[in-house]
């Protein structure tokens, strides 16, 4: 995961207004697995912008191009492997050789807008949960049969 | 004859169902790549009518529409703006409608006060609908009766506004052009409101009526023998509501 350092992490995820459908279908799973303790799954996209970007131009990038102004909030910060997260949280990537198409599409946006720096873009998604004596196994296994394919994800387990 | 500019992309899946759907109301109908409008070998103010499909343009990746509107807005703004200006009907269907609401040419000009998230099942919602025709300022839904059925095919189709000023707005304009109902007419919830949209919302238009997206697929219920209980309902009737809706906007153009 080499490339995720001295990088931008853009996380977009839905308004607390807007009901979080796709978090409530893998909390649903969660619970098929017999996790009753888990209350709550956040869902965010997140992008990891790195190679020829400044802050300003990440700002611009998810101003223009991610960003849903009506139904999404954006948070961007400096990479960080180790960030402490003030909740249990997992990460999941694509693994370094794998194509990311998600990404070919960032790319392709990004010189629609007209930026001609090398920028290199690694999408992936972020999985917060909130609920009652969360476990490091139970995010580990929850992430292996329902977040993750390990064949072609690597996947960060952070707060906890 | 009018001819209407049916518009390509990566991932454009509709396009083939809304050209036969423009031949059967009359229209001349031409399935162009938005590269050949960006690289300027086809001119959009050539064309009396622009279509943008069904689909998953550039996979939805970044949102459901989202790069093609900033394609089209970036690279044709002012073609597009030339075309509103002539009044000329610009129609986007399911991920049309995504893309003009993304594009800020719905509901109001260069304003960015709505967009179309995930549906509240958390599901793709493929399966027709009930829909109730609004009284709009619109001009392509003359000729239909109340109530009428679409097929609705997305995952992302729940309309959402900025705020309680933008429904006011958009309703007290008469821009609702089609409504989630039941069977009886009524708003309804889940599963006659496959996506949860506010107020049961289903298809908008701008200010002057000739903008319209809507998320149902008018160009899948052409014919009687398209819905789904055709066999049951006897009838000498050929065409279906979809129909109707490609006619009128033809006809508008005639």
């Amino acid at each position: 995961m080499e490339n995720l350092e001295k990088s931008y992490i853009i996380e977009i995820g839905l308004k607390e207004n807007l009901f979080d459908a796709f978090g409530n279908e893998i909390l649903n799973s969660i619970k098929e697995l017999g996790f009753d303790n888990f209350e709550k799954v956040f869902v965010y996209d997140v992008y990891n912008v790195y190679g020829d970007v400044s802050l300003q131009l990440v700002r611009q990038i998810t101003k223009n191009i991610l960003l849903d102004h009506v139904a999404h909030n954006a948070k961007i910060y400096k990479y960080n492997n180790k960030k402490d997260e003030k909740m249990p949280c997992v990460e999941v990537w694509y693994k370094k050789q794998v194509t990311d198409p998600v990404a070919m599409t960032a790319i392709k946006a990004i010189k629609d807008l007209g930026i001609k720096n090398d920028v290199k873009i690694r999408c992936g998604k972020k999985y917060v949960f909130s609920g009652n004596n969360i476990k490091k196994d139970m995010i580990r296994q929850i992430s292996e049969k329902i977040l993750a394919n390990t064949l072609i994800h690597d996947y960060i387990i952070k707060g906890i | 004859m009018v001819k209407v500019l049916i518009l390509r992309t990566g991932g454009t899946n509709c396009d083939l169902e809304t050209e036969w759907a423009c031949k059967l109301a009359g229209a001349k109908p031409s399935r162009i790549h938005i590269s050949r409008i960006t690289e300027g070998k086809v001119k959009l103010l050539d064309f009396d009518v622009l279509i943008i499909p069904g689909g998953f343009s550039y996979g939805d990746d970044l949102g459901a529409g989202k790069v093609l509107a900033n394609e089209l807005i970036l690279k044709a703004k002012d073609e597009i703006t030339l075309f509103r200006e002539k009044k000329r009907p610009i129609i986007g269907i399911c991920n049309g409608f995504q893309v003009l609401v993304k594009a800020g040419l719905l509901p109001f000009k260069d304003q960015y006060v709505a967009s179309l998230v995930w549906n509240d099942s958390g599901r793709f919602e493929d399966r027709w609908v009930y829909l109730r025709v609004e009284q709009s300022i619109s001009p392509f839904f003359k000729n239909l009766p109340e109530i009428i059925r679409f097929p609705v095919a997305h995952a992302e189709g729940k309309f959402v506004v900025k705020n309680d000023r933008v429904l006011k707005k958009i309703e007290n304009n008469s821009q609702i052009v089609l409504r989630y109902v039941n069977a009886a007419g009524e708003i309804a919830d889940y599963p006659y409101n496959p996506n949860g949209s506010i107020a049961g919302i289903a298809g908008i238009c701008d200010e002057k009526g000739l903008i319209v997206g809507m998320m149902p697929h008018p160009e899948r219920a052409l014919l009687k023998i398209h819905e789904p209980d055709w066999h049951r309902n006897e009838t000498d009737d050929v065409f279906s509501f979809g129909y109707q809706f490609f006619k009128n906007v033809i006809e508008y153009c005639s």
